[in-house]
């Protein structure tokens, strides 16, 4: 593992966010738009102005509860093997999740997902190596209200991997924690391996929505870790400097976790400030500059050295509407950066278009940049083996090593191999069909589904899957 | 003189100078100058210059909202004159948020952008389903909605409020703009609508629709 984690900024200019943080809880305050959680927080000590009705956190109740998140995760999962431990060094990569359009495998053109490609999607996620937790493209062919659990029904059908989701229909939050108990077995095995994390996200500037409450609390309740994703615009909804925008960010983001923490003490918390920052001759709202990629290592920072948390950060991330070249660079250093200051989970392969679009091919490329990223941050061993004196001093005799003990014995442990760069001689690439990375992306793409099948579902779990989408649909469903 | 204070309200307004625009069309209107020779000749064509560079990327997106800012202190000062000599506002647009969508930050620009370019802005606010559409269409009498949604899981409401209004049996009185970051022309043109990339592209788009 590498020695020195990246850091940009000093533990001065973290400790001077933390206590700006603590003074915009205390003099701004936050706008919660749902009355028992105002009044929740009233009782464990926060004033609310009779006024603006904002509620104003004191600092000692901050500090207090910020005090009891947990560093480490434990992320269940339909197979053993796929469980994972959040904030142990490893770094985990997760597709992007959100879209409702995808580009399709075949033509190429933009259109509405299906209902097979939420399932392709967790498919190629569960078949894909360093991809570890799936998150969904949203299916737009189930009625808008129930569409949320629909999509959550097609990934656990296609994956075995932990789930990431978020609501799209608020009224569907009883239905993810019942078919998430279907899975886990139960309520108490549910709390013991939750198999989905849930995200919820504050709205810029400083408002804490129903839905982002709701969730905090159901997942307090059943034990599932939260990540709170804040994604104020730099220069629209939070300040137009970078450090003013983390702040922003950070003062939504973190007010939800001391909620969590008071309504729930040690709920798995998973901080994920995503800020944007705005283009301001197009309005457009950037997610893949090297602008977001200074934020999100510096947000990494701030979940590390100044609150001890997990933290999910967008990367691979582009602007870029197709899988070009632009995509390559902006996803290569967005991964790169926050990984190398200690990210837990790098979210987003897959994406294009700032988040807009899910691209197939683009998510097996994405892959490899998260294998390589994750070769980047084991560093490299230095000891007497790893220098590997007696080869150095052998080969004086034997001219190359090629053959010595000590290349066999290292000779696969020490080298990121990728699937889908080319290492190869100009006529070998030609004899293979000159294709390009893309190219041979789509291939593996499509060579994944059509071969690969997951994991199959219990019958009787199945069952009980179809049996509460026809709740849902019956009773949220309007038109 | 009546030329120099045109002149200098183009300049105020291209500046996003607020209270410079307030002062010379106050002096101006001092001078004698009609109401609607400083809303065309100053206003406008000031606002028009600002349009033009917005697109070419000479000014940022904030810089356009200074100077709309400053173009709809000016128009409050000339309203009630040129209600008395029978001017309409160019015409009138509802805005509103998607069901399901509480980010408006985007409409409220497109708001602000239509109101300076001398467009009566009926804003519905967030969140705002079909049905409050239909009955502000219907009380307003208004030929020019627009939608905004920011979440590609919202944008699909944009098509059932078209359909809504449809079935209520007056969509053929509206033209529906839509935008926002997941829409694209693409998009509007599959559920009927009109699209624009950002604000100042919105009302070229209004005052084509207006006018249709």
């Amino acid at each position: 593992m590498i020695d020195q984690k990246l850091r940009i900024l000093s533990s001065e200019q973290i400790q001077l966010i933390h206590e700006t943080t603590l003074r915009v809880f205390n003099e701004v305050g936050i706008e919660v738009m749902h009355e028992d959680a105002c009044q929740m927080w009233m009782d464990w000590g926060a004033k609310r102005d009779s006024k603006s009705q904002r509620i104003h956190i004191p600092p000692s109740l901050a500090e207090k509860a910020l005090k009891g998140t947990k560093s480490q995760i434990f992320c269940g999962a339909r197979e053993e093997k796929n469980e994972l431990v959040l904030g142990k060094e490893k770094i985990y990569g997760r597709n992007g999740g959100g879209p409702g359009q995808v580009t399709d495998l075949i033509s190429g053109e933009l259109r509405n997902a299906t209902k097979e490609d939420a399932a392709n999607y967790a498919r190629l996620v569960d078949a894909l190596e360093n991809t570890h937790i799936a998150a969904p493209v949203y299916e737009q062919d189930s009625k808008s209200e129930t569409r949320d659990i629909h999509t959550l029904a097609w990934m656990f059908k296609n994956t075995s991997k932990h789930i990431n989701i978020r609501l799209l229909n608020p009224k569907s939050l009883p239905y993810f924690m019942r078919m998430a108990e279907l899975i886990a077995g139960g309520k108490n095995e549910l709390k013991k391996k939750p198999v989905i994390t849930m995200l919820e996200s504050p709205i810029s500037p400083l408002k804490h929505p129903a839905v982002l409450i709701d969730t905090i609390l159901a997942c307090g309740n059943h034990g599932i870790p939260l990540e709170i994703c804040s994604m104020p615009i730099a220069g629209a909804t939070g300040p137009i400097t970078l450090a003013g925008s983390l702040l922003m960010s950070n003062a939504e983001m973190l007010a939800a976790v001391i909620f969590g923490q008071l309504a729930y003490p040690g709920m798995p918390m998973i901080f994920a400030p995503r800020i944007m920052v705005m283009d301001m001759g197009s309005g457009y709202a950037l997610t893949g500059s090297m602008e977001n990629a200074l934020l999100v290592t510096a947000g990494v920072q701030l979940a590390k050295e100044a609150y001890h948390m997990p933290v999910n950060m967008h990367g691979p991330y582009t602007d870029s509407p197709i899988s070009d070249c632009q995509a390559g660079i902006e996803n290569t250093y967005f991964s790169l950066m926050p990984a190398m200051a200690g990210a837990d989970i790098l979210t987003g392969a897959g994406h294009l278009q700032g988040g807009l679009v899910v691209n197939f091919g683009q998510l097996v490329i994405d892959d490899e940049i998260v294998g390589m990223v994750n070769r980047a941050r084991e560093g490299l061993i230095v000891d007497e083996e790893m220098l590997g004196f007696n080869a150095v001093m052998d080969s004086i005799e034997s001219d190359n090593l090629l053959t010595h003990p000590h290349t066999i014995r290292h000779l696969r442990s020490n080298r990121f191999r990728p699937k889908l760069g080319t290492r190869t001689a100009r006529s070998n690439w030609q004899a293979e069909g000159s294709k390009t990375m893309q190219d041979r992306a789509v291939e593996k793409a499509k060579f994944i589904l059509e071969n690969h099948q997951p994991k199959p579902l219990d019958k009787d779990i199945e069952k009980g899957i179809e049996e509460l989408l026809i709740e849902a649909d019956k009773k949220l469903a309007i038109g | 003189m009546e030329k120099t204070d045109l002149i200098s309200l183009q300049h105020s307004i291209y500046e996003g100078g607020m209270e410079d625009s307030i002062s010379i069309t106050q002096h101006a209107l001092g001078t004698g100058i009609g109401a609607k020779t400083i809303l065309n000749d100053g206003l406008i064509k000031g606002m028009d210059k600002v349009g033009v560079d917005f697109k070419t990327g000479e000014l940022f997106l904030p810089e356009v909202l200074l100077a709309a800012r400053a173009m709809k202190a000016s128009v409050k000062i000339l309203r009630p004159l040129l209600v008395d000599s029978g001017f309409e506002p160019i015409g009138k647009v509802i805005l509103g948020t998607v069901k399901g969508d509480i980010h408006d930050i985007g409409k409220n620009l497109v708001g602000m952008m239509l109101e300076g370019a001398g467009f009566e802005v009926i804003d519905l606010g967030s969140d705002v389903p079909p049905e409050e559409f239909i009955n502000a269409i219907e009380k307003e009498n208004c030929k020019v909605i627009g939608i905004s949604a920011m979440l590609t899981t919202t944008m699909m409401g944009m098509k059932e409020t078209i359909i809504k209004i449809e079935e209520h049996g007056i969509l053929a009185k509206v033209k529906v703009m839509i935008g926002g970051a997941p829409v694209d022309p693409e998009f509007a043109k599959r559920i009927g609508a009109f699209y624009s990339s950002n604000a100042s592209e919105a009302v070229d788009l209004a005052k084509k629709l207006i006018a249709l």
